[in-house]
């Protein structure tokens, strides 16, 4: 008799999940909020697409040409991702006008030998429109100048000590002789030693900058685009409140936990489906690593889903129309995945809201998925993370299930 | 003339009363409180940053003496807002520090660091310096990273050309190699001493487009972004829903059957999606005003722009309402709008943009557009410096509009 009842429950649950899923999906235009700009904004904002730098174009005009011009031209090709373009003077004023050039660099005439009697000398580096990619092409600029200048300061002092204690039989002699230093300091510097070595907490974890840019920007994309979802479960419950059709699902035999159960279940399976797609497209398309722990992400991502469905489920209780509920959601969900680290670096927020941040579930779950794939530590390790999330959960539903109303 | 007003005016009191329409004012005010806390925009004045010094725990075992010109060097006064150095007794306890998340990193000198780098083989022994990080901070490992091996470049550049000299010395002949220590010696430290510009040589000299450097409150920057977010919300998922709503309620028919023209029905409903939008961007430029002592600017240049980032984001939403069928369309579709037009116009990165292709696709945004106008008038600019950005949203309300009005024709929506 229990068995029955319980399969009779249990059926009832699964209809009122069916229901609302066919509800939210009946709008093609779900799928937009569901998949279509998860995965952009995830495209976008993960750094998988590589940098500025290679789409433009750094132009050098070589006034000098000599041997030492040249070497920077090579150096500039290796300090960056820039394309780097070789032009003439007369080429200069179209060539500023076209929208791949970042920036035109001269290396006026006397270049090397002002270089080579220890003179200093001033490079122009010309902006020509997009801020942010002159800013790239300087960086390049600096790279291979600075790798250049340690050299030349090295050829330098080595001439200088020797026609402190000696005179050169003439200039070419004196050439040649910087020319032997510059070689021997070239190969000095690039035969040295890693000086500084990087070590994280976890035994076989190398830091890697791209890598943990990835998966920091990833993982926020994937909580903002579940969560403020999860938070519309409050509009669920709105809508079926004001629209009278729970006062009508009670007169059947159906009690409160039953209802509940259904709506929560419904947002949930969406959501698993959801976060199982942006995993899998992360993964195979973006190259994001998650972690080797499996049962970490499934354990974590449960644990966030109930804790956001919780928090949607207490939100509609607490508004009166479904309207409303359709505006706190996004808000509520914005401001929360945004203070959590979802969308602007953690690392830089102020310590006193980093404190406040721990009440917040987006916190959490950001650190564990973080653990996972940067640390890549293992179930046992996230399970402080799940366990708060699910204390989320547990505080969130007894609110809710406290403050519920049937009208 | 007078039922344009009356139309528009009727729908602006209709978005007001409608308790969704609160969305439009709590959005903005909520993401740019929540932006000013984690940016910490609330503590600094114009042209400061608002990023904490990073915190490292130091562990110095160098027996020798470049460990404490490195400790000395992080603690000096000009370090003071990029590192805050704390000297701990034992790596392990620079560990525990890093562990516990009180500390980003610590950097544990060993005791042969000195001895490593300037000894005679020192350019091939490795004994580098351990950096303990967590991965999850990038940004400030970078930061402190690159402090370290700017420190250390130097030093090895000193070494480099000392070796270099010497070894040129000795083939030619010119000193013996029992005093290639000695000579060495002078000569490395001699450079060490130099300043990093001296050593340079080659100076770069960047000739930026001429922009004047002006201090502006970061939120100054954030403010306009969020309000044009909320912009793109009010005036299609809002303003397109209205003219639909008309529609579906048959209130559009009824007005229809009266002697107005179709044409000055669409212009009414035109200016009641403007009017709903300045409101919503006045609103929101007071507030912050008269709440957080924001400086927005030339007061004319702010009306302008405010009027013409509304008429490019109302071209939006107007587009939006002639293409789709139910006001339910509209809604999602508004919302999504909102969310990708934020992306690509940069309201999510505080007006910064992508840069690149994708920069100059953000052009079709208001939210481009507007923002960029924003921030030249939070500086020193006047409506005259954003004469550029008002023909643009001009440009773009215009050509939205226009071809709005005849695919509403080709539906037969409305007859002009």
């Amino acid at each position: 008799m229990e068995a029955l009842q319980w399969s009779n429950e249990m059926k009832k649950i699964t209809n009122i999940a069916w229901k609302d899923l066919k509800n939210r999906f009946s709008n093609p235009m779900e799928i937009m909020f569901f998949l279509v700009l998860p995965i952009i904004f995830t495209y976008l904002l993960s750094g998988t697409i590589g940098s500025d730098g290679g789409t433009y174009q750094l132009l050098v005009v070589d006034q000098d040409q000599t041997v030492l011009s040249d070497r920077l031209v090579e150096g500039l090709a290796s300090a960056g991702t820039m394309e780097i373009v070789s032009i003439s003077e007369e080429e200069v004023e179209a060539a500023a006008e076209a929208e791949e050039t970042a920036a035109i660099l001269t290396i006026p005439t006397g270049f090397q030998e002002q270089l080579y009697s220890g003179e200093a000398i001033d490079l122009a580096l010309e902006e020509t429109g997009d801020e942010d990619a002159y800013d790239a092409a300087e960086q390049q600029v600096f790279t291979a100048v600075e790798q250049m200048s340690r050299v030349l300061l090295a050829a330098n002092v080595s001439t200088a000590e020797y026609e402190k204690r000696g005179a050169f039989s003439d200039a070419a002699a004196r050439e040649r002789y910087y020319e032997e230093s510059y070689a021997r300091a070239e190969t000095a510097f690039g035969s040295l030693p890693q000086r500084v070595e990087i070590r994280t907490p976890d035994e076989g974890v190398v830091y890697e900058r791209e890598k943990a840019n990835s998966v920091q920007a990833s993982a926020g994309q994937l909580i903002t685009w579940v969560f403020i979802p999860l938070l519309a479960t409050a509009a669920v419950l709105a809508d079926e409140r004001t629209t009278g059709t729970l006062q009508r699902l009670f007169t059947t035999p159906t009690n409160k936990a039953t209802f509940l159960l259904g709506t929560i279940l419904g947002q949930l399976v969406a959501a698993w489906v959801q976060m199982a797609l942006l995993v899998i497209f992360g993964i195979y398309v973006l190259g994001i690593d998650w972690g080797n722990s499996i049962a970490g992400l499934v354990v974590l991502l449960l644990a966030f889903s109930l804790a956001a469905t919780a928090l949607g489920t207490l939100l509609g209780t607490l508004v009166r129309s479904t309207a409303q509920a359709g505006g706190l959601a996004p808000i509520t969900g914005m401001v929360m995945a945004l203070m959590g680290g979802c969308w602007y670096p953690g690392e830089l927020f102020p310590d006193t809201v980093k404190t406040v941040n721990q009440f917040l579930p987006t916190t959490w779950a950001l650190q564990g998925l973080n653990d996972l794939g940067l640390r890549r530590l293992g179930l046992v390790e996230i399970l402080p993370e799940a366990g708060v999330l699910l204390i989320f959960a547990v505080v969130f539903f007894a609110l809710a299930i406290w403050r519920f109303r049937y009208e | 003339m007078m039922k344009l007003l009356v139309i528009g005016l009727k729908d602006l009191k209709v978005a007001f009363r409608d308790k969704v329409g609160m969305i439009m004012l709590a959005g903005p005010f909520a993401l740019t409180l929540a932006m000013g806390f984690v940016t910490g925009a609330f503590s600094v004045s114009a042209g400061e940053t608002a990023i904490q010094a990073t915190k490292v725990a130091v562990v110095n075992e160098d027996e020798g003496e470049l460990g404490d010109a490195m400790v000395t060097w992080l603690q000096d006064d000009s370090m003071r807002s990029i590192v805050n150095i704390s000297v701990v007794s034992s790596a392990a306890r620079a560990r525990d520090l890093v562990d516990e998340g009180e500390f980003v990193a610590g950097l544990i000198l060993p005791v042969d660091f000195s001895q490593a780098i300037l000894s005679a083989e020192g350019l091939e022994q490795e004994s580098p310096i351990e950096m303990y990080v967590y991965p999850g901070q990038p940004i400030r490992v970078g930061i402190v990273r690159s402090l370290i091996e700017r420190f250390v470049a130097r030093i090895d550049a000193g070494v480099v050309s000392s070796k270099v000299a010497v070894t040129g010395l000795i083939g030619a002949g010119l000193i013996q190699p029992q005093e290639a220590n000695d000579v060495g010696r002078e000569v490395g430290e001699a450079l060490v001493t130099l300043e990093s510009g001296a050593m340079a040589g080659i100076t770069i000299q960047s000739q930026r487009v001429e922009e004047e450097e002006v201090g502006i409150q970061p939120l100054a920057l954030l403010a306009p972004s969020m309000a044009m977010l909320f912009l793109m919300y009010t005036v299609s998922g809002i303003g397109g829903r209205s003219i639909i709503a008309e529609r579906e309620d048959g209130t559009l028919p009824r007005m229809l059957a009266t002697p107005t023209d179709g044409a000055w029905i669409l212009g009414g409903k035109v200016i009641g999606v403007v009017l709903v939008g300045v409101a919503q961007l006045a609103i929101v430029i007071g507030v912050t005003s008269l709440l957080f002592q924001l400086h927005w600017g030339d007061m004319l240049g702010v009306a302008v722009l405010i009027v013409a980032a509304v008429f490019g984001a109302a071209g939006w939403g107007i587009l939006l309402a002639a293409f789709a069928r139910t006001a339910e369309q509209v809604s999602t579709i508004g919302m999504a709008m909102m969310l990708f037009f934020g992306l690509l116009g940069g309201s999510f990165f505080g007006g910064g943009s992508f840069g690149g292709t994708l920069g100059t696709i953000g052009k079709i945004t208001p939210n481009a557009w507007a923002q960029e106008g924003f921030a030249i008038l939070a500086g020193t600019g006047t409506l005259t410096d954003i004469r550029g950005t008002i023909v643009g949203l001009a440009v773009m309300g215009s050509l939205l509009f226009g071809v709005a009005v005849l695919v509403f024709r080709r539906r037969g929506l409305v007859r002009c």
